[in-house]
């Protein structure tokens, strides 16, 4: 019975899925996608979500995936003319230019088009999350996005900005920013989803992250001009390439800052999906999201591991991994009267994400 | 608590209106399904209605909110008899069946059809589009090669090998890079890398390189590629995603291959044409098969889509590729007997000149701070 999520308390959801289920999935949906040379890859997806929605229990009741394969289909066909045709087209007349000697319409072309990804990948985020909530189902009560994505891609090139203004310190704000622009366009049947989540919590670990990254950058910036600065030339072949012991070194270097740098961040990451998620709620219920930075990391170790000692094999996995992660790491205070918790009347998209897809935007 | 008759399943009922969950039995004793709530009782119409796959659910395609959860799956003979959610109907199969006959017909008329209709469009592609393309690409190669003595043993070399009245305009660049390669870009423009001519060891090695190009530049190879990058792959890889681009990678190989040994059959008959030795060129290729291709320091590394077309071409103009059938490319280049007497395609002057034009434009700004050379 649904009611308890009725009652006021801790509910988590739950993820049922055994391991063995998903890989034979997504071993079969492999070798569909081989011998239709791929077009089969956005069913096997629909098949995948079903799968992980499926398994996912909330207050007792599983989500539904109610998606379909050629919704993908049509939406990846239309990604292609209203996207990449387009950018092809101007990507040739940059080119054109460019041999025409036109510097500054070639400047010009070019800025316009990473203008364009820019936008077009907030939109198609926007887009992307109306498509699943319109297709995910829980008590017979579907998801919904209110808003325009055309809005939402606007507030996401000027958070964008701001933080190449701010280099990256406004990281906080932006996110939170956004993370509340988004949600709070997400409605659950007749339920809007409240967005408030703050940014100020944040800035003290952030601040924190980012300063000791960046000092660390311009420090190895620093050292690693001092080894490849003789040998650099902007004209190829002017100068001889750097000897094979002095690009080892700037390769270990820049792994091992990279290291660092991540390890650093991690704890603002863990940290800002704890505020973000924290801010979000749903009717009486409020969400939390508890994986600590240690947790993450042994989510990721444990990805690495998983894929290194399995020759690739275990990356079939990744994808369950990541769901099973986000599932145990989400709960929600409170409760919901599902009563009042009404179908939606926002009429559903026709197609799927098509855009996010081809930017590459998709994530699950 | 009274446990219910064998013939009766506990349930939860979601109407689609709201989310409240309303307990309900389903009794599955005669011969209708027969739902029992708390205050009414209905018949389900059960031909239309369908099953989960593991009996414990029922939908109603006609209400697609509407959904019955079972505590414990529906019996054997109900399963049988009802409809399973998602599953591939006779409908579907036919489906199924014309998608796929599309996608095999689609694949064999690009299969058989394609090169001629690529050729098609790359030949009447207006030139005056194609040059600036292909002297933006050439500028994005690297420094280019001026000498005064230089330019004219290139020109030189040009005209020995076009007719006295070229039909089409190419342009030759010499391109300072410690790479062995040459490439023919859209537009009729033909790139040399200038370490290439310095491991060339004779005027003639160099020419039956460039008759390559000039063959390639003809047949409109490179627009080919263009066009074949620039649309149809990158409709393949929208849809197909990476194993359609994959698969179209193969078929790009296999088209280049032919596109290859066309061009060298044509440098053959350029070379003849131009009474210049044909063996040299067999020597050279000999030469590059023997040592390992330098690990490319490529101009660029390709990021945009024109990037990966750009290297694309030069991949399909590259004359030192080792192609399955390299060992007889040099025999063919060998045994093309000659029609007549040939004389060195340059002067020495000349070719003196071409290989020490790109050194002459190196020597000021390199030495200030070089270190030194361990190689």
């Amino acid at each position: 019975m649904n009611n308890e999520i009725t009652l006021a308390g801790e509910h988590r959801p739950e993820f049922s899925s055994a391991w063995t289920s998903w890989f034979g999935l997504v071993l079969g949906n492999w070798l569909l996608t081989l011998i239709t040379f791929g077009i089969f890859r956005f069913w096997a997806r629909t098949r995948e979500r079903r799968h992980l929605w499926a398994h996912t229990f909330f207050g007792g009741e599983p989500l539904e995936y109610t998606g379909l394969g050629r919704e993908l289909l049509v939406g990846a066909i239309l990604a292609f003319f209203v996207l990449i045709v387009p950018l092809v087209m101007a990507s040739l007349i940059g080119a054109v230019a460019q041999g025409m000697g036109l510097q500054a319409l070639m400047i010009g072309v070019n800025l316009a088009i990473y203008a364009v990804i820019l936008w077009v990948v907030q939109f198609a985020i926007w887009r992307a999350m109306r498509y699943r909530l319109s297709r995910t189902r829980w008590s017979g009560i579907r998801g919904a996005m209110d808003g325009s994505a055309a809005a939402y891609a606007l507030t996401g090139m000027k958070m964008l900005g701001l933080q190449i203004i701010t280099l990256g310190f406004a990281s906080p704000y932006a996110s939170a920013r956004l993370f509340n622009a988004r949600w709070s366009d997400a409605r659950f049947g007749s339920m809007k989803f409240v967005a408030e989540a703050q940014w100020r919590p944040l800035q003290r670990v952030f601040l924190q992250s980012w300063g000791i990254a960046l000092v660390g950058l311009i420090g190895v910036g620093i050292v690693e001009w001092q080894l490849i600065g003789p040998y650099f030339s902007f004209t190829p072949g002017a100068k001889p390439p750097p000897p094979p012991e002095i690009v080892f070194k700037v390769f270990g270097l820049n792994l091992v800052w990279l290291t660092v740098v991540g390890l650093i961040m991690l704890r603002y990451y863990a940290a800002q999906w704890q505020v973000l998620i924290a801010g979000l709620s749903l009717d009486g219920l409020r969400f939390r999201f508890t994986a600590t930075a240690g947790d993450w990391l042994r989510y990721w170790l444990g990805n690495v591991a998983l894929v290194v000692f399995t020759l690739g094999l275990g990356a079939t996995m990744l994808l369950w991994r990541h769901w099973r992660f986000l599932v145990s790491h989400v709960a929600a205070e409170g409760a919901l009267d599902v009563d009042r918790l009404a179908q939606t009347r926002i009429d559903a998209p026709l197609y799927g994400e098509g855009l996010a897809d081809a930017l590459d935007v998709g994530a699950i | 608590m009274n446990p219910l008759p064998p013939d009766q399943i506990k349930g939860r009922l979601f109407d689609g209106q709201t989310a409240r969950a309303r307990a309900v039995v389903l009794d599955v004793g005669g011969d209708t399904l027969l739902l029992i709530g708390m205050e009414e009782m209905v018949t389900l119409d059960w031909r239309r209605l369908q099953r989960g796959r593991d009996g414990l659910s029922l939908t109603d395609p006609a209400r697609p909110d509407w959904r019955l959860r079972l505590d414990e799956p529906l019996p054997a003979p109900w399963q049988a008899r009802l409809a399973i959610e998602g599953a591939v109907t006779g409908d579907d199969r036919r489906r199924l069946f014309m998608a796929g006959a599309g996608v095999v017909a689609v694949g064999l008329v690009l299969w058989f059809g394609g090169t001629a209709v690529l050729n098609a469009v790359a030949h009447r592609l207006p030139r005056a589009w194609m040059a600036p393309i292909g002297v933006g690409i050439v500028e994005g190669l690297g420094h280019q090669c001026h000498t005064p003595a230089g330019d004219a043993a290139a020109a030189a070399l040009m005209a020995r090998l076009q007719s006295a009245n070229p039909a089409e305009k190419v342009r030759l660049t010499i391109i300072d890079a410690p790479v062995v390669n040459a490439m023919a870009l859209p537009g009729g423009q033909v790139v040399i890398f200038d370490q290439l001519i310095r491991e060339a060891q004779s005027p003639d090695e160099l020419a039956g390189v460039l008759a390559h190009e000039l063959s390639h530049i003809k047949a409109r190879d490179s627009e080919r590629a263009l066009v074949r990058q620039l649309g149809l792959s990158l409709l393949l890889q929208s849809v197909g995603g990476n194993i359609a681009g994959g698969a179209d990678t193969l078929l790009m190989l296999s088209s280049s291959r032919e596109a290859e040994a066309a061009a060298d059959d044509g440098a053959i008959a350029l070379l003849r044409g131009a009474r210049v030795a044909t063996a040299p060129t067999a020597d050279f290729f000999d030469r590059q098969l023997g040592k390992e291709r330098p690990k490319g320091k490529a101009p660029a590394k390709p990021s945009s889509d024109l990037d990966k077309a750009a290297e694309r071409l030069s991949r399909l103009a590259d004359i030192t590729a080792s192609h399955p059938d390299s060992g007889s490319r040099s025999r063919l280049f060998k045994t093309a007997a000659a029609a007549g007497p040939v004389t060195p395609a340059l002067a020495a002057a000349q070719w003196q000149a071409l290989k020490g034009m790109c050194v002459a434009g190196r020597d000021k700004p390199a030495k200030v701070s070089a270190p030194p050379d361990k190689r």
